[in-house]
Protein backbone atom coordinates (compact mmCIF):
# COMPACT_ATOMS: atom_id res chain seq x y z
CA UNK A 1 0.00 0.00 0.00
CA UNK A 2 1.33 3.34 -0.78
CA UNK A 3 0.07 6.51 0.72
CA UNK A 4 -0.89 9.57 -1.72
CA UNK A 5 1.69 11.89 -2.70
CA UNK A 6 2.46 14.85 -0.02
CA UNK A 7 5.25 17.36 0.72
CA UNK A 8 7.52 16.37 3.39
CA UNK A 9 9.36 18.83 5.85
CA UNK A 10 11.98 17.35 8.60
CA UNK A 11 12.61 20.63 10.54
CA UNK A 12 15.51 20.39 13.07
CA UNK A 13 14.34 22.47 15.55
CA UNK A 14 11.19 23.33 17.29
CA UNK A 15 11.29 27.16 15.87
CA UNK A 16 11.71 25.98 12.44
CA UNK A 17 8.83 23.37 12.42
CA UNK A 18 6.69 26.30 14.04
CA UNK A 19 7.42 28.12 11.03
CA UNK A 20 6.36 25.93 8.93
CA UNK A 21 3.14 25.31 10.47
CA UNK A 22 2.24 28.62 10.87
CA UNK A 23 -0.13 29.11 7.83
CA UNK A 24 -1.43 25.39 8.42
CA UNK A 25 -4.65 24.28 8.08
CA UNK A 26 -5.89 20.32 8.45
CA UNK A 27 -3.88 19.76 5.32
CA UNK A 28 -0.99 19.38 7.21
CA UNK A 29 -0.10 16.92 9.69
CA UNK A 30 2.46 16.19 11.98
CA UNK A 31 4.56 13.18 12.53
CA UNK A 32 5.46 12.08 15.68
CA UNK A 33 6.83 8.92 15.35
CA UNK A 34 4.11 7.82 12.88
CA UNK A 35 2.89 4.85 14.17
CA UNK A 36 -0.86 5.58 13.63
CA UNK A 37 -0.19 8.34 11.03
CA UNK A 38 1.60 6.19 8.57
CA UNK A 39 -0.65 3.28 8.68
CA UNK A 40 -3.55 6.08 8.21
CA UNK A 41 -1.92 7.30 5.19
CA UNK A 42 -1.43 3.66 3.83
CA UNK A 43 -5.14 3.32 3.80
CA UNK A 44 -6.10 6.35 2.50
CA UNK A 45 -9.55 5.79 4.14
CA UNK A 46 -9.15 7.46 7.02
CA UNK A 47 -11.09 10.60 7.25
CA UNK A 48 -7.73 12.46 8.87
CA UNK A 49 -5.68 12.51 6.00
CA UNK A 50 -8.47 12.64 3.41
CA UNK A 51 -6.86 16.40 2.17
CA UNK A 52 -3.58 15.90 3.19
CA UNK A 53 -1.20 17.85 1.53
CA UNK A 54 2.45 17.53 3.72
CA UNK A 55 3.89 15.62 6.55
CA UNK A 56 6.10 18.14 9.06
CA UNK A 57 8.47 15.64 10.66
CA UNK A 58 9.37 16.65 14.03
CA UNK A 59 11.01 13.58 15.31
CA UNK A 60 14.86 15.54 14.34
CA UNK A 61 13.59 17.78 17.44
CA UNK A 62 16.01 16.03 19.87
CA UNK A 63 15.27 18.26 22.78
CA UNK A 64 11.46 17.33 22.77
CA UNK A 65 12.75 13.96 24.50
CA UNK A 66 12.96 13.55 27.74
CA UNK A 67 11.39 12.70 31.19
CA UNK A 68 12.49 15.17 34.29
CA UNK A 69 11.34 15.06 37.67
CA UNK A 70 10.96 19.24 38.86
CA UNK A 71 9.31 19.71 41.78
CA UNK A 72 5.98 19.82 41.80
CA UNK A 73 5.99 17.90 39.04
CA UNK A 74 6.97 15.56 35.80
CA UNK A 75 7.54 16.44 32.85
CA UNK A 76 7.56 14.62 29.98
CA UNK A 77 8.70 15.75 26.23
CA UNK A 78 6.26 14.98 23.92
CA UNK A 79 9.08 13.14 21.44
CA UNK A 80 9.65 10.41 24.39
CA UNK A 81 8.44 7.19 22.98
CA UNK A 82 5.62 5.00 24.47
CA UNK A 83 9.44 2.53 24.52
CA UNK A 84 11.07 5.17 26.78
CA UNK A 85 8.42 6.00 29.52
CA UNK A 86 7.64 1.73 29.35
CA UNK A 87 11.20 1.31 30.54
CA UNK A 88 11.97 4.18 33.11
CA UNK A 89 12.34 3.36 36.47
CA UNK A 90 11.42 6.85 37.88
CA UNK A 91 7.99 6.05 35.82
CA UNK A 92 7.18 2.70 36.76
CA UNK A 93 7.85 2.68 40.40
CA UNK A 94 6.15 6.56 41.18
CA UNK A 95 3.26 6.32 38.39
CA UNK A 96 2.42 2.81 37.86
CA UNK A 97 -0.42 3.56 35.92
CA UNK A 98 2.08 5.21 32.47
CA UNK A 99 4.03 1.69 33.12
CA UNK A 100 0.62 -0.36 32.86
CA UNK A 101 -0.98 1.50 29.62
CA UNK A 102 2.34 2.24 27.74
CA UNK A 103 3.82 -1.47 28.16
CA UNK A 104 0.18 -2.61 26.70
CA UNK A 105 0.35 -0.52 23.65
CA UNK A 106 0.67 -2.37 20.19
CA UNK A 107 4.07 -4.15 20.61
CA UNK A 108 8.00 -3.12 21.42
CA UNK A 109 8.89 -2.33 17.45
CA UNK A 110 5.97 -0.14 17.36
CA UNK A 111 6.70 1.13 20.82
CA UNK A 112 10.13 2.24 19.57
CA UNK A 113 9.41 4.31 17.59
CA UNK A 114 5.62 5.69 18.60
CA UNK A 115 5.47 8.72 20.95
CA UNK A 116 4.24 10.02 24.08
CA UNK A 117 2.70 13.21 22.26
CA UNK A 118 1.78 11.38 19.18
CA UNK A 119 -0.46 8.85 21.09
CA UNK A 120 -2.01 12.05 22.70
CA UNK A 121 -2.77 14.10 19.99
CA UNK A 122 -3.77 11.50 17.30
CA UNK A 123 -7.41 11.09 18.91
CA UNK A 124 -8.25 7.61 18.56
CA UNK A 125 -10.92 7.07 20.93
CA UNK A 126 -9.26 3.84 21.55
CA UNK A 127 -5.33 5.29 22.20
CA UNK A 128 -4.24 4.64 25.48
CA UNK A 129 -2.43 7.14 27.26
CA UNK A 130 -5.11 9.71 26.94
CA UNK A 131 -7.40 7.91 29.82
CA UNK A 132 -4.28 7.42 32.53
CA UNK A 133 -3.04 10.80 32.15
CA UNK A 134 -6.60 12.40 32.73
CA UNK A 135 -6.67 10.18 35.83
CA UNK A 136 -3.31 11.90 37.00
CA UNK A 137 -4.83 15.34 36.15
CA UNK A 138 -2.20 16.21 33.50
CA UNK A 139 -1.79 19.07 31.67
CA UNK A 140 -0.25 19.22 28.02
CA UNK A 141 2.01 22.51 26.74
CA UNK A 142 0.97 23.22 23.38
CA UNK A 143 3.41 25.99 20.99
CA UNK A 144 2.70 27.90 18.54
CA UNK A 145 4.19 30.98 16.91
CA UNK A 146 1.80 32.98 18.80
CA UNK A 147 3.25 31.52 21.88
CA UNK A 148 2.61 28.75 24.34
CA UNK A 149 -1.12 28.14 26.10
CA UNK A 150 -1.15 24.94 28.46
CA UNK A 151 -4.28 22.93 28.89
CA UNK A 152 -5.47 19.99 31.24
CA UNK A 153 -5.77 16.88 28.82
CA UNK A 154 -9.39 16.55 29.60
CA UNK A 155 -10.12 19.16 27.15
CA UNK A 156 -7.78 18.13 24.57
CA UNK A 157 -10.54 15.93 23.32
CA UNK A 158 -13.78 16.52 21.22
CA UNK A 159 -14.50 13.06 18.79
CA UNK A 160 -12.85 10.50 17.09
CA UNK A 161 -9.53 11.90 16.05
CA UNK A 162 -10.63 15.16 16.64
CA UNK A 163 -8.98 17.40 19.08
CA UNK A 164 -8.28 20.86 20.36
CA UNK A 165 -4.67 21.26 18.70
CA UNK A 166 -4.87 24.17 16.47
CA UNK A 167 -2.95 22.68 13.10
CA UNK A 168 -0.23 25.73 13.73
CA UNK A 169 0.44 24.28 17.40
CA UNK A 170 2.75 21.39 18.81
CA UNK A 171 1.87 19.12 21.60
CA UNK A 172 6.02 20.10 23.40
CA UNK A 173 5.49 18.88 26.58
CA UNK A 174 3.55 16.72 29.22
CA UNK A 175 3.43 17.86 33.14
CA UNK A 176 1.57 15.45 35.91
CA UNK A 177 1.45 16.45 39.25
CA UNK A 178 2.91 14.55 41.75
CA UNK A 179 0.93 12.74 43.35
CA UNK A 180 0.12 12.69 47.42
CA UNK A 181 1.36 9.85 49.28
CA UNK A 182 -0.84 7.64 49.96
CA UNK A 183 -2.02 7.20 46.31
CA UNK A 184 -2.28 4.71 44.00
CA UNK A 185 -2.79 4.47 40.40
CA UNK A 186 -3.19 1.91 37.82
CA UNK A 187 -4.46 1.08 33.91
CA UNK A 188 -6.69 -2.12 32.84
CA UNK A 189 -7.46 -2.94 29.67
CA UNK A 190 -8.75 -5.76 27.24
CA UNK A 191 -7.27 -5.98 23.60
CA UNK A 192 -7.76 -7.30 20.47
CA UNK A 193 -4.83 -10.29 20.02
CA UNK A 194 -1.37 -9.40 21.48
CA UNK A 195 -0.87 -6.32 19.45
CA UNK A 196 -4.14 -5.27 18.30
CA UNK A 197 -6.51 -2.21 19.11
CA UNK A 198 -7.78 -1.94 22.93
CA UNK A 199 -11.57 -2.88 23.37
CA UNK A 200 -12.02 -0.79 26.29
CA UNK A 201 -9.72 0.22 29.17
CA UNK A 202 -9.86 1.98 32.72
CA UNK A 203 -7.71 3.75 34.36
CA UNK A 204 -7.76 4.69 37.57
CA UNK A 205 -6.08 7.30 40.27
CA UNK A 206 -6.62 7.21 43.99
CA UNK A 207 -5.54 8.45 47.44
CA UNK A 208 -6.36 7.06 50.82
CA UNK A 209 -6.67 8.19 54.71
CA UNK A 210 -5.03 6.25 56.64
CA UNK A 211 -8.46 4.35 57.65
CA UNK A 212 -8.23 3.51 54.00
CA UNK A 213 -10.82 4.83 52.95
CA UNK A 214 -10.84 6.97 50.10
CA UNK A 215 -10.26 10.60 50.09
CA UNK A 216 -9.90 11.37 46.01
CA UNK A 217 -10.30 9.31 42.81
CA UNK A 218 -10.16 10.00 39.01
CA UNK A 219 -10.93 7.43 36.67
CA UNK A 220 -11.16 7.70 33.12
CA UNK A 221 -12.10 5.34 30.24
CA UNK A 222 -11.04 3.91 26.63
CA UNK A 223 -12.71 2.68 23.98
CA UNK A 224 -16.29 2.95 25.20
CA UNK A 225 -17.60 6.85 24.12
CA UNK A 226 -16.14 9.47 21.48
CA UNK A 227 -13.34 10.18 23.82
CA UNK A 228 -11.58 9.26 26.74
CA UNK A 229 -14.44 9.57 29.45
CA UNK A 230 -14.78 10.45 33.10
CA UNK A 231 -17.20 9.22 35.15
CA UNK A 232 -17.73 11.76 37.65
CA UNK A 233 -20.08 10.17 39.95
CA UNK A 234 -18.42 6.57 39.81
CA UNK A 235 -15.44 9.10 41.50
CA UNK A 236 -18.25 10.53 43.45
CA UNK A 237 -19.37 7.23 45.06
CA UNK A 238 -16.04 6.53 46.22
CA UNK A 239 -14.86 9.25 48.41
CA UNK A 240 -15.59 8.45 52.14
CA UNK A 241 -15.76 4.65 51.58
CA UNK A 242 -13.83 1.39 51.76
CA UNK A 243 -13.42 -0.61 48.86
CA UNK A 244 -15.40 -3.16 49.59
CA UNK A 245 -17.89 -5.72 46.91
CA UNK A 246 -20.63 -3.88 46.99
CA UNK A 247 -19.31 -0.58 46.26
CA UNK A 248 -16.66 -1.86 43.49
CA UNK A 249 -20.05 -3.12 42.02
CA UNK A 250 -22.02 0.36 42.12
CA UNK A 251 -18.96 2.20 41.15
CA UNK A 252 -18.96 -0.13 38.26
CA UNK A 253 -22.65 0.35 37.49
CA UNK A 254 -22.06 3.89 37.17
CA UNK A 255 -19.13 4.17 35.54
CA UNK A 256 -20.77 1.73 32.35
CA UNK A 257 -24.20 4.43 32.63
CA UNK A 258 -21.83 6.82 31.16
CA UNK A 259 -20.52 4.87 28.62
CA UNK A 260 -21.51 4.78 25.11
CA UNK A 261 -19.63 2.53 23.68
CA UNK A 262 -19.52 1.39 19.53
CA UNK A 263 -20.21 -1.86 18.13
CA UNK A 264 -18.01 -2.73 15.58
CA UNK A 265 -15.19 -5.00 14.24
CA UNK A 266 -13.71 -5.51 17.05
CA UNK A 267 -16.36 -6.11 19.55
CA UNK A 268 -20.05 -4.95 20.65
CA UNK A 269 -20.83 -2.22 22.33
CA UNK A 270 -22.80 -4.89 24.82
CA UNK A 271 -19.22 -6.91 25.24
CA UNK A 272 -17.47 -3.69 25.71
CA UNK A 273 -20.30 -3.05 28.56
CA UNK A 274 -19.61 -5.97 30.43
CA UNK A 275 -15.46 -5.60 30.07
CA UNK A 276 -16.11 -2.19 31.46
CA UNK A 277 -17.71 -3.04 34.54
CA UNK A 278 -15.01 -5.85 35.22
CA UNK A 279 -11.92 -3.43 34.22
CA UNK A 280 -13.20 -0.61 36.85
CA UNK A 281 -12.86 -3.28 39.26
CA UNK A 282 -9.72 -4.47 38.62
CA UNK A 283 -8.43 -0.88 38.39
CA UNK A 284 -9.74 0.17 41.30
CA UNK A 285 -8.47 -3.16 42.94
CA UNK A 286 -4.93 -2.90 41.70
CA UNK A 287 -4.59 1.48 42.56
CA UNK A 288 -6.11 0.37 46.17
CA UNK A 289 -3.40 -1.95 46.52
CA UNK A 290 -0.57 0.29 44.94
CA UNK A 291 -1.74 3.23 47.82
CA UNK A 292 -1.73 0.85 50.80
CA UNK A 293 1.74 -0.20 50.09
CA UNK A 294 2.96 3.21 48.30
CA UNK A 295 2.92 2.15 44.64
CA UNK A 296 5.49 0.14 44.58
CA UNK A 297 3.89 -3.03 43.79
CA UNK A 298 3.70 -3.28 40.18
CA UNK A 299 1.27 -6.18 39.85
CA UNK B 1 5.31 16.15 -5.48
CA UNK B 2 9.35 17.00 -4.64
CA UNK B 3 11.61 13.82 -4.19
CA UNK B 4 13.52 14.56 -1.10
CA UNK B 5 17.52 14.19 -1.45
CA UNK B 6 17.89 11.02 1.52
CA UNK B 7 21.12 9.93 2.82
CA UNK B 8 21.92 7.09 5.24
CA UNK B 9 24.08 4.13 5.98
CA UNK B 10 22.69 0.46 5.22
CA UNK B 11 24.88 -2.24 6.43
CA UNK B 12 27.75 -0.10 6.72
CA UNK B 13 27.63 1.43 3.48
CA UNK B 14 26.25 5.18 2.33
CA UNK B 15 24.04 5.62 0.13
CA UNK B 16 21.86 8.23 -1.48
CA UNK B 17 19.16 8.45 -2.88
CA UNK B 18 16.04 10.86 -4.15
CA UNK B 19 12.92 9.55 -3.17
CA UNK B 20 9.58 10.62 -3.25
CA UNK B 21 8.29 11.04 0.45
CA UNK B 22 5.42 8.46 0.22
CA UNK B 23 7.49 5.09 -0.20
CA UNK B 24 8.14 3.14 2.58
CA UNK B 25 11.16 2.37 4.09
CA UNK B 26 10.68 -1.23 2.86
CA UNK B 27 10.45 -0.64 -0.44
CA UNK B 28 13.57 1.52 -0.43
CA UNK B 29 15.09 -1.35 0.75
CA UNK B 30 13.69 -3.93 -1.41
CA UNK B 31 13.20 -2.20 -4.63
CA UNK B 32 15.86 0.48 -4.83
CA UNK B 33 18.48 -1.07 -3.20
CA UNK B 34 18.06 -4.72 -4.03
CA UNK B 35 18.23 -6.19 -0.18
CA UNK B 36 15.00 -8.33 -0.59
CA UNK B 37 15.86 -9.99 2.76
CA UNK B 38 13.67 -7.69 4.40
CA UNK B 39 10.00 -9.26 3.65
CA UNK B 40 7.20 -7.01 2.76
CA UNK B 41 4.79 -9.24 4.83
CA UNK B 42 1.15 -8.08 6.24
CA UNK B 43 1.68 -4.03 5.37
CA UNK B 44 -0.79 -3.11 8.04
CA UNK B 45 2.18 -2.46 11.08
CA UNK B 46 0.93 -6.07 12.63
CA UNK B 47 3.76 -9.15 11.49
CA UNK B 48 6.65 -8.34 11.89
CA UNK B 49 8.36 -9.89 8.62
CA UNK B 50 9.85 -6.01 7.57
CA UNK B 51 11.65 -5.54 10.68
CA UNK B 52 15.43 -3.45 10.66
CA UNK B 53 17.44 -1.73 12.98
CA UNK B 54 17.43 1.95 12.74
CA UNK B 55 20.08 3.73 14.77
CA UNK B 56 20.31 0.26 16.90
CA UNK B 57 16.56 -0.15 17.66
CA UNK B 58 14.05 -2.63 15.97
CA UNK B 59 11.14 -1.11 13.80
CA UNK B 60 8.93 -2.04 11.58
CA UNK B 61 10.05 -0.31 8.17
CA UNK B 62 6.68 -0.80 6.38
CA UNK B 63 5.46 1.85 8.96
CA UNK B 64 8.71 4.07 8.55
CA UNK B 65 8.61 6.64 5.17
CA UNK B 66 11.77 6.14 3.54
CA UNK B 67 12.56 9.82 3.79
CA UNK B 68 12.98 9.60 7.35
CA UNK B 69 15.91 7.13 7.48
CA UNK B 70 18.10 10.47 6.12
CA UNK B 71 21.04 10.18 8.53
CA UNK B 72 20.06 7.08 10.17
CA UNK B 73 21.98 3.25 10.14
CA UNK B 74 19.72 0.77 8.96
CA UNK B 75 20.95 -2.56 9.74
CA UNK B 76 18.83 -5.40 7.39
CA UNK B 77 19.20 -8.64 7.50
CA UNK B 78 21.94 -9.41 4.59
CA UNK B 79 24.41 -6.81 6.86
CA UNK B 80 24.26 -9.58 10.34
CA UNK B 81 26.76 -12.19 9.24
CA UNK B 82 30.41 -11.99 9.07
CA UNK B 83 32.97 -12.47 5.73
CA UNK B 84 32.64 -16.34 6.38
CA UNK B 85 30.52 -16.71 9.12
CA UNK B 86 26.89 -16.51 10.03
CA UNK B 87 25.89 -14.00 13.07
CA UNK B 88 25.53 -16.43 16.10
CA UNK B 89 21.47 -15.85 15.96
CA UNK B 90 21.40 -16.97 12.21
CA UNK B 91 23.46 -20.09 13.57
CA UNK B 92 21.42 -20.76 16.54
CA UNK B 93 17.86 -20.70 14.15
CA UNK B 94 19.78 -22.92 12.21
CA UNK B 95 20.85 -25.33 15.20
CA UNK B 96 17.59 -24.78 17.36
CA UNK B 97 15.20 -24.71 14.17
CA UNK B 98 13.71 -21.53 14.79
CA UNK B 99 12.52 -22.02 11.44
CA UNK B 100 9.24 -23.81 9.35
CA UNK B 101 8.62 -21.71 6.21
CA UNK B 102 11.20 -18.62 6.69
CA UNK B 103 9.00 -16.09 5.73
CA UNK B 104 9.01 -14.21 8.88
CA UNK B 105 12.64 -15.30 10.29
CA UNK B 106 14.42 -12.00 9.10
CA UNK B 107 12.29 -10.21 10.92
CA UNK B 108 12.26 -12.34 13.94
CA UNK B 109 16.22 -12.11 13.50
CA UNK B 110 16.61 -8.63 13.83
CA UNK B 111 14.25 -8.06 16.70
CA UNK B 112 15.94 -11.16 18.48
CA UNK B 113 19.11 -8.60 17.69
CA UNK B 114 18.15 -5.88 18.91
CA UNK B 115 16.44 -7.56 22.09
CA UNK B 116 20.22 -9.26 22.56
CA UNK B 117 21.96 -6.41 22.15
CA UNK B 118 20.44 -4.84 25.61
CA UNK B 119 22.05 -6.69 27.96
CA UNK B 120 19.16 -7.88 29.96
CA UNK B 121 18.35 -11.24 31.48
CA UNK B 122 15.83 -12.95 29.02
CA UNK B 123 13.89 -15.60 30.22
CA UNK B 124 11.07 -17.57 28.19
CA UNK B 125 8.42 -14.79 29.28
CA UNK B 126 10.50 -11.74 28.66
CA UNK B 127 11.49 -13.49 25.29
CA UNK B 128 7.82 -14.04 24.36
CA UNK B 129 6.97 -9.94 25.39
CA UNK B 130 9.83 -9.07 23.05
CA UNK B 131 8.50 -10.88 20.14
CA UNK B 132 4.92 -9.34 20.12
CA UNK B 133 5.72 -7.76 17.06
CA UNK B 134 6.84 -10.80 15.22
CA UNK B 135 3.95 -13.35 14.01
CA UNK B 136 5.07 -16.81 12.84
CA UNK B 137 2.08 -18.28 10.98
CA UNK B 138 3.53 -21.64 10.79
CA UNK B 139 3.59 -21.07 14.90
CA UNK B 140 6.66 -22.38 15.72
CA UNK B 141 7.30 -20.19 18.26
CA UNK B 142 8.78 -22.77 20.50
CA UNK B 143 11.55 -23.51 18.83
CA UNK B 144 12.29 -19.45 17.86
CA UNK B 145 12.32 -18.93 21.90
CA UNK B 146 14.86 -21.82 22.27
CA UNK B 147 17.14 -20.32 18.94
CA UNK B 148 16.88 -16.81 20.80
CA UNK B 149 18.15 -18.21 24.29
CA UNK B 150 20.68 -20.70 22.18
CA UNK B 151 22.32 -17.40 20.66
CA UNK B 152 22.27 -15.53 23.62
CA UNK B 153 24.23 -18.39 25.28
CA UNK B 154 26.91 -18.32 22.35
CA UNK B 155 26.95 -14.30 22.40
CA UNK B 156 27.65 -14.80 25.93
CA UNK B 157 30.63 -16.99 25.55
CA UNK B 158 32.01 -15.24 22.76
CA UNK B 159 32.29 -11.98 25.07
CA UNK B 160 33.71 -13.89 27.77
CA UNK B 161 36.15 -15.19 25.74
CA UNK B 162 37.01 -12.01 23.59
CA UNK B 163 37.87 -10.48 27.44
Amino acid sequence: MFPRSFDYFAPKNLSEALVLLQDANSNVKVLAGGQSLIPALKTRSSPLISSLSSVVDITRIKDLDYIRKENPMYKIGALTTVGTLENDLEISTSLPILHDASSEIADPLVRNLGTVGGNLCHGDPVNDLPAPMIALNAFVVLCSLAGERKINVEDLYVSPFKTTVRPNEILTEIQIPFQESRCGNAYRKVKKGSGGFTIAGVAANLSLEDDNTVSACRLALTGVGPRALRPLKAEEALIGKRLKKVVLVGVSKLAIDVSQPPSDLYASAEYRRKILGILVKDALECAHKRAAMGNYEKS
Amino acid sequence: MKRVKTRFKVNGKTVELELEPRRLLVSVLRDDLGLTGTHHGCDTTNCGACTVLMDGKAVKSCTVLGVQADGKEILTIEGLAGKDQLHPIQQAFIEKQGLQCGFSTPGMIMTSCWMLSQNKELGDEEIKRMLHGNICRCTGYHGIVESIKYAHKIMKKQEANKQ
